[in-house]
């Protein structure tokens, strides 16, 4: 026997005019996108227009902060334009941007009259062997609840160590030798970077290899017990706040 | 006749048409925009690469980075200087396929191109801004401003009179009055100039495929790096500004291995490189040339304007500025052009091609 079409007993009362309206509908549509597309592919042929506005890339990225551990700080980083650019290729740009190191806070050095500390994250970035191949920097808004990744710092020759500087222990012995202070019972050493004089170095005036220039070249700040302030560069010299080479605060 | 596809398929039929419609429309609309030009462009990025070789690059900086010193001069401000070596070391490889004609062989190098002030030979056809014995130690060739380092037309005559033959270099300027829609606002203007920059590294204006790196004056004039490459959303061939997300230069003043920095276009454009006791420390782009610590104000005294020649600045002939209120930088120009002279462009603005041309003279 046979079976009779399913859709015979489905079908409605008035089954020519339910197709027909499914099919002027379905071209309807069509129609549309292809007029659509049209319009589409004309703006975007067009020329650019008279006092052409910057791109979005004007805008300072702000990537919100859940917390300051690592994981946020790494996952925050990478939400970044700066880290998502294309690194194929033999273009002289960072290469393999894919394994963010542990961030590391690297504070402005708080100076009376001087205006924006801007504390910071660094992360370096690992090579397939684990040596850093580059640092990325990551400025903190005031609040410390949002990050922009300003610059990527990069080493063709990978660092074994960065950054490079004696640990925090060899600092505080440093200090102790050669300025003859002990560190401030109950504080750490900490990472910090300071205004640099730009101006002078670049005029020829002065020569500063020690490091602190930047998040990505920091040094260490010691408290004393002598209630001063002493720093160890990564040259493994020890330096007092007034040996420190600061722009000319405005 | 009756078709045999029921309604059901009809309208499947018209959705997959009205769907692949659009499809072909995003491409297109895609392809017509130059998101597409550069062979590595795919979806996962924030900016393709234009700009040079790593290699290349490391092998033209590696034996000359970074500034030199020594006992007799003290510090020095070779930073221009050093950007012309390297971009001569570059053209080297080029010229000659390999990287053992190099002109520069080592740090002390920097102070035979300082030196080359120190002649009558070497002025300037526009003569001199001072005299010999109060020149600046880290001249270089052909001054035409009281610069305590060296002025961006220096820059250009050194990588002109070092590079192999056929190698042409000319000191480009953006200047808002200069090009066709004269923007007023600073984003713009700064989108522009950099749009115009990137051109320079991504197309030779001999036709050849090599992208050599570009010598740009940055924090107002103060202190010269290496522009490689830049990083951006569309082809700045052909968008006027483009959408340009990073800058890669190469800093001078650190070795080699050291000296690549990767900034984000804000911290190019608005926010500096380091913006602790305010963002002209290390102002990048968001200075003038010639201006100190705000937009406009002129008042780089290590940076003056040219002394000699027919682009010093007059106002009584309505040409009070020259490098100042704009940026500037040096490429590569044609054998047609004059590395004497300085230049605007090219760019692509409202469909019109602007090609590189040659600055009036008062």
């Amino acid at each position: 026997m046979r079976t009779p079409p399913r859709h015979t007993r489905r079908r409605p009362q008035h089954p020519q005019f339910g197709s027909r309206l499914i099919n002027v509908g379905a071209w309807v549509v069509s129609g549309l996108a292809i007029l659509a597309a049209i319009v589409c592919i004309g703006v975007a042929a067009a020329p650019s227009t008279a006092h052409a506005q910057p791109q979005a890339t004007t805008q300072i990225q702000w990537i919100p902060l859940t917390s300051t551990s690592a994981a946020d700080v790494q996952a925050a980083v990478r939400k970044s334009r700066l880290l998502g650019v294309d690194t194929r290729g033999a273009g002289d740009h960072p290469h393999d941007l894919a394994r963010l190191g542990i961030p590391i806070a690297i504070t402005a050095l708080p100076l009376t009259g001087y205006t924006a500390p801007v504390d910071s994250f660094a992360l370096p970035v690992l090579d397939a062997k684990g040596s850093v191949s580059d640092v990325v920097v990551a400025w903190l808004n005031p609040d410390h609840t949002a990050l922009f990744v300003g610059y990527i710092r990069s080493f063709d020759v990978s660092l074994t160590r960065w950054p490079s500087l004696p640990d925090a222990g060899s600092a505080s012995a440093t200090v102790k030798s050669k300025h003859g202070i002990n560190p401030k019972p109950g504080t750490q050493p900490q990472l910090v970077y300071f205004p640099f004089n730009f101006t002078d170095q670049w005029r020829g005036k002065i020569h500063w290899t020690a490091g602190g220039i930047g998040p990505d070249d920091p040094i260490w700040r010691i408290a004393g017990t002598d209630g001063q302030d002493h720093f160890v560069g990564n040259d493994g010299q020890a330096f007092h706040l007034s040996e420190l080479p600061l722009a000319a605060h405005h | 006749m009756r078709s045999s596809v029921n309604a059901p398929m009809r309208f499947a039929l018209a959705l997959t048409i009205a769907i692949g419609a659009i499809a072909v429309s995003f491409f297109l609309a895609a392809l017509l925009h130059g998101s597409f030009i550069a062979p590595h462009a795919h979806a996962c990025c924030t900016g393709n690469f234009y700009g040079g070789n790593t290699t290349y690059v490391n092998n033209a900086t590696q034996v000359i980075y970074p500034e030199w010193q020594n006992s007799s001069q003290g510090p020095t401000c070779n930073c221009g200087v050093e950007t012309a070596m390297a971009i001569t070391n570059y053209a080297d490889q080029v010229y000659y396929g390999n990287n053992t004609h190099n002109k520069f062989t080592k740090q002390s190098d920097q102070n035979t191109v300082d030196s080359g002030n120190q002649t009558t030979t070497a002025e300037s056809q526009w003569g001199t801004p001072m005299t010999t014995s109060t020149m600046s130690k880290c001249g270089g060739l052909a001054n035409i401003s009281k610069d305590t380092g060296t002025d961006p037309r220096t820059i250009a005559y050194d990588a002109y009179t070092y590079t192999p033959p056929g190698y042409y270099f000319g000191n480009v300027i953006y200047r808002a009055d200069l090009v066709a829609d004269h923007p007023t606002a600073y984003a713009t203007q700064v989108a522009e100039a950099t749009t115009m920059l990137a051109q320079a590294l991504e197309t030779s204006p001999t036709g050849n495929t090599d992208a050599l790196s570009v010598s740009v004056a940055i924090n107002g004039g103060l202190h010269s790096v290496l522009v490689t490459g830049i990083f951006a959303n569309n082809d700045p061939a052909a968008n006027w500004p483009a959408d340009i997300t990073g800058i890669v230069y190469r800093d001078p003043q650190y070795a080699f291995n050291s000296s690549k920095f990767t900034v984000d276009y804000s911290s190019w454009a608005q926010y500096g490189l380091n913006p602790y006791g305010g963002s002209y420390h290390y102002s990048l782009w968001s200075l003038y040339y010639g201006d100190s610590t705000t937009v406009g104000d002129g008042l780089n005294t290590s940076d003056p304007e040219p002394l000699v020649g027919p682009y010093t600045p007059n106002t009584s002939q309505g040409h009070p500025y020259h490098w100042y209120h704009g940026w500037n930088w040096v490429q590569r120009i044609t054998p047609t052009n004059n590395p004497d002279l300085a230049y605007v462009g090219p760019y692509k603005y409202s469909g019109i091609t602007y090609p590189l041309t040659q600055l009036t003279t008062p």
